[in-house]
């Protein structure tokens, strides 16, 4: 039997850190946490726009994995993949419950930041904030495919494994979404900090 | 590909890196947090040893081990076992007459042949003094 010890954790696939997890290894438990904690968080936030919501989901989706991880098998699913379909369905149900206004008011309360770059990192905000507004109006496979691809950065297998689709479909949705997104943002080029472009 | 596609492209791109700055990173609290959630491993540990029950010999060996274990006597007196087995066996065969379920144990009588003696006359010699 593999112990913590006879070999470095972080050489292990997720896979294998939740099996020694489930066998009594909490450092295998917390290998696993470092590695796709911020990645999970991150996949809540580009959904959420809301830090707090993003970090309460991540928490209830790591919960959820210690509690399969017992009955996890290897050949069926990565890590990764699990968590990032139970975050999508824990946001669509933290979004369902929220009130309207909720989002925007998240938005809007972010601090300033005084730093020599915060001119960049305004800008940063605005454009993040008009991506995701449009994102918002994409059907929900779309935007979904459109951000694990291009904010999550993972690859269009990852995705068709977390959808349940072809990579050819992940393909089509990614490409059609993003055409969507060039559409809704044309009107304000301008707005972003793209009036030079001569296009 | 036209110069407008491109740019419309590179834009696009422009504001996915822009979403990925914008998005905070975790904070060391909220990674605690995470940590927090991880059950002890009692907890969470699935695995079952099943146990076997030993055979009636093993039995019989283990109680005759733990008997000499007991008092000290021998080192292995798991090990003696197989001796003292041998040795009933032996008495058993003897007592029997080297008979096993009709089985003679002799190779000779086994293949049906008469054992002779080569040398019995040198018995009765030695008895009359070699005349």
């Amino acid at each position: 039997m593999v112990k913590d010890t006879d070999i470095s954790l972080g050489d292990l696939a997720d896979n294998a850190l939740l099996v020694l997890f489930a066998n009594g290894s909490k450092l295998a438990a917390m290998e696993l946490t470092r590695r796709l904690g911020p990645k999970v968080f991150r996949h809540a936030y580009y959904r959420l726009q809301n830090k707090s919501d993003a970090e309460d989901i991540a928490q209830e989706a790591f919960l959820r994995l210690w509690k399969i991880a017992p009955d996890w098998k290897q050949d069926q699913a990565q890590v990764s993949t699990w968590l990032y379909r139970v975050i999508d369905n824990l946001c669509i149900d933290r979004l369902r419950a929220r009130r309207p206004s909720s989002s925007l008011d998240d938005l809007t309360n972010d601090p300033v930041d005084p730093s020599p770059s915060a001119d960049q990192s305004m800008l940063d905000q605005s454009r993040a904030r008009a991506l995701h507004t449009a994102l918002a109006v994409l059907p929900e496979r779309q935007a979904q495919a459109v951000r694990l691809r291009h904010l999550d950065n993972l690859t269009n297998l990852e995705i068709a494994q977390i959808m349940g689709l072809t990579v050819e479909a992940v393909e089509s949705l990614t490409a059609r979404g993003k055409r969507a997104l060039q559409a809704q943002l044309h009107g304000q080029k301008t707005a972003l900090g793209y009036e030079n472009d001569t296009a | 590909m036209t110069q407008h596609d491109q740019n419309q492209d590179a834009q696009l791109d422009d504001l996915f890196a822009a979403a990925r700055r914008d998005a905070p990173e975790p904070s060391d609290v909220f990674i605690q947090a995470l940590f927090d959630t991880i059950p002890e491993p009692n907890a969470a540990t699935s695995v079952t040893v099943e146990t076997v029950s030993p055979g009636w010999w093993t039995g019989v060996r283990q109680t005759i081990g733990q008997i000499f274990a007991t008092r000290n006597i021998f080192a292995d007196a798991s090990a003696l076992t197989g001796v003292i087995a041998a040795g009933v066996f032996g008495v058993w065969i003897g007592v029997n007459g080297g008979d096993i379920g009709g089985v003679s144990l002799n190779p000779f009588e086994a293949q049906g042949l008469d054992i002779v003696d080569p040398f019995s006359g040198l018995d009765l010699s030695y008895v009359d003094g070699g005349a």
